[in-house]
């Protein structure tokens, strides 16, 4: 028995040696743990984006694809004014929603974290409550409550306040702000929750008997700490609801239409992939420009708070 | 007993070796879930509201099984979907969709000697130009014909109850109140011909800006545009929209609630026809063209009337009919008449370009 290791063929014997290697070395075992997940990034992410990649240097025409090099996609996501305005209009409606879900969801997080102090697990749960449900519904939901003959507009007619369904509630940009804010709550609370709650009590303490009011204490500790939390809740939120297209196209009408439904619009009914591919190329270039400028201030904006 | 800790340990190659086989067998499970079970039955490639069990009743006489179905909300989509790779076996598209489709490498002519109801479609049906025979070839199989035109509240707008005009979707008074369909085959010819430009002729540079001019008037007179029927037909229910582009089907529904509908006939009214056309990688070309009988037999030319509002393909099923369903279907007197002197809708040139323009109207008309 104790010969086995010997007696083995020279092919078990490579594989042994394999095996050795792959026990040894620690950046070895760490990427075959990683292989699966890596392979389905591979296959389900990084091939599709090249193909997208090539596509927006191809060209479409009627029913053709030509796959001869060319940059006219490009040029025309530059030169059209309409892409410029959807794009603009996107990122508004998306720096809205950000805003708006964070100045939100930091009070929630806020109590959650330093108020609640029994059943906190309960309080979350309840939070996040709403998420159990999917997401269309939830978009539906807010149709009803919005709508022509929604909740609100019945509400106020039968009270008398308004006699005409009032119009601007739903089919423009203000109901997909509403929608989007509401639909990506949790994605604030929790990252905010996270980073408020592994403060260290004792700052707060050393800070009152230094003679900081509560609301000094907030801006000059609380806040700064808890910055990386609003940072990650503002680009879990701002990144995914700029390239949104089902609530536009559900709630949205035609005043609320983004950049999104232009390029869903490329790879469908319009039957233009290579313009599709350009334009969302374009967008997800402009994002991240935009997230890493945002990151950057803020990081910039905590460190002149100290 | 010897330590096996001593030779080299098993566990990480073990648990390695296991991950990468339970990393295989989840893709390979997932590639099979993926892939649907062989069909043996053909597959109906058609309307949202098309799919009705009635349509299948023959195939299902013959096949002693139900062919399988698959929806799309306007041909846009349905071509979208098909040039991703989907293989239906028989397709549900109008008249005007059809070149198209056959440029694409999509379809297959139909055999009409093997389609039993050919004989009893009228031969203004069996002749379209440019559709149905081609070359001496049948591409398509009329099943029905409508018309594309605007749907009004009489209650909501009373001054255009008498009119038959579609001034209405122009009309400031109801800014916020119009609906419009998604298709530029439909938006887009309705404009055209508001302003007596033919749609199905090539735009001249100044048509074109008129045209978008119009267009433009009338995305800011608009609260919602969709290809969803029940979207529209909701709307125009609950009073939300006065006055919506719709085809017939939509106003047979909201008669059937009783609503105080009208749905405008001008002259030069738009008249549509759709019908079947055959994949040309279909299972069976048999199958296929027992599903494309079976679509368009008595039983389902008298749903269409009965149940859509629709004139049949298969004029002579109108002879079996209770009078006062085709009455309620408001169908022309003279079917064969009207639909010899009908002006039918085509293929719309440069259709691409007309539909970013629309794309881009719309996105624009920010109210």
């Amino acid at each position: 028995m104790t010969d086995h290791a010997n007696t083995v063929s020279p092919a078990a014997g490579s594989f042994g040696r394999l095996r050795l290697a792959v026990t040894r070395s620690e950046a070895l075992r760490g990427l075959t743990l990683m292989s699966p997940t890596l392979f389905v990034v591979v296959a389900a992410m990084a091939v599709p984006l090249m193909l997208m990649v090539a596509y927006s240097f191809w060209s479409q025409s009627y029913v053709t694809l030509d796959t001869s090099f060319t940059l006219k996609n490009y040029t025309d996501v530059v030169t059209r004014d309409i892409y410029h305005i959807l794009f603009l209009r996107s990122v508004t409606i998306s720096g809205i929603v950000t805003l708006v879900t964070v100045l939100l969801a930091y009070p929630m997080a806020y109590f959650v974290a330093f108020d609640v102090k029994k059943n906190k697990l309960l309080w979350l749960i309840l939070l996040t409550l709403p998420f159990w449900t999917s997401y269309l519904l939830r978009v539906f939901s807010w149709k009803v409550i919005l709508g022509y003959n929604g909740v609100i507009n019945s509400g106020l007619m039968s009270m008398g306040v308004i006699a005409e369904p009032l119009q601007f509630l739903l089919y423009n940009p203000f109901s997909v702000i509403v929608t989007l804010a509401h639909a990506w709550a949790a994605f604030a609370i929790l990252p905010i929750y996270v980073s408020l709650e592994k403060i260290d009590r004792t700052l707060l303490e050393a800070a009152t008997d230094l003679g900081d009011g509560p609301v000094r204490r907030f801006f000059r500790i609380t806040l700064p700490l808890s910055m990386p939390g609003v940072i990650a809740a503002s680009l879990l939120i701002f990144i995914p609801t700029v390239g949104d297209y089902v609530t536009p196209s559900l709630v949205g009408g035609t005043g609320g239409v983004m950049i999104a439904n232009i390029i869903q619009a490329q790879f469908s009914r319009a039957n233009n992939w290579p313009l599709g591919s350009a334009l969302a190329i374009s967008t997800m270039l402009a994002v991240t420009a935009i997230a890493c400028l945002s990151i950057w201030l803020a990081k910039r904006g905590t460190a002149a708070i100290r | 007993m010897i330590n096996t800790s001593s030779v080299t340990p098993p566990r990480p190659a073990l648990s390695s070796r296991m991950l990468l086989g339970a990393a295989a067998g989840a893709f390979l499970l997932l590639a099979g879930v993926a892939r649907p079970a062989a069909a043996a039955e053909a597959m109906l490639f058609t309307w949202e509201n098309l799919a009705e069990p009635v349509f299948f009743e023959e195939y299902k006489k013959k096949y002693k099984a139900t062919p399988e179905s698959a929806l799309f909300a306007d041909e846009d989509e349905a071509f979208a979907k098909m040039m991703g790779g989907f293989k239906p076996d028989v397709m549900a598209p109008c008249t005007y969709e059809v070149p198209r489709w056959r440029d694409a490498g999509l379809l297959q002519p139909v055999d009409p000697s093997k389609i039993s109801h050919w004989k009893d479609l009228p031969d203004s049906l069996r002749s379209l130009k440019g559709m149905a025979a081609e070359g001496g070839k049948v591409w398509f199989v009329p099943q029905y014909w409508g018309n594309t035109s605007v749907t009004i509240r009489t209650d909501l707008a009373p001054e255009y109850a008498e009119k038959n005009s579609w001034d209405i979707l122009w009309d400031p008074k109801y800014k916020g109140r119009i609906a419009a369909l998604e298709g530029v085959d439909d938006t887009f010819a309705i404009t055209a011909l508001h302003l007596g430009i033919d749609p199905y002729e090539p735009l001249s540079a100044e048509n074109e800006k008129k045209v978008r001019a119009h267009m433009t008037e009338l995305a800011q007179n608009l609260r919602l545009v969709t290809s969803d029927s029940t979207t529209l037909v909701q709307a125009v229910a609950s009073g939300e929209v006065v006055a919506a582009i719709t085809w017939n089907d939509h106003y047979t529904e909201m008669k059937a609630e009783s609503l105080p509908v009208k749905f405008m006939r001008p002259k030069g009214i738009i008249t549509f026809v759709c019908g079947f056309v055959m994949h040309k990688e279909t299972k069976s070309v048999e199958k296929a063209q027992a599903l494309i009988d079976s679509n368009i037999s008595e039983a389902s030319s008298h749903f269409l009337v009965s149940e859509m509002g629709y004139g049949p393909s298969n004029t002579k099923s109108l002879k079996t009919i209770d009078a006062a369903v085709l009455e309620k279907a408001e169908l022309p007197a003279d079917v064969d008449a009207f639909l010899a002197s009908g002006t039918f809708q085509r293929t719309l040139p440069n259709k691409d370009m007309l539909v970013q323009m629309w794309q881009e109207i719309r996105a624009m008309s920010g109210r």
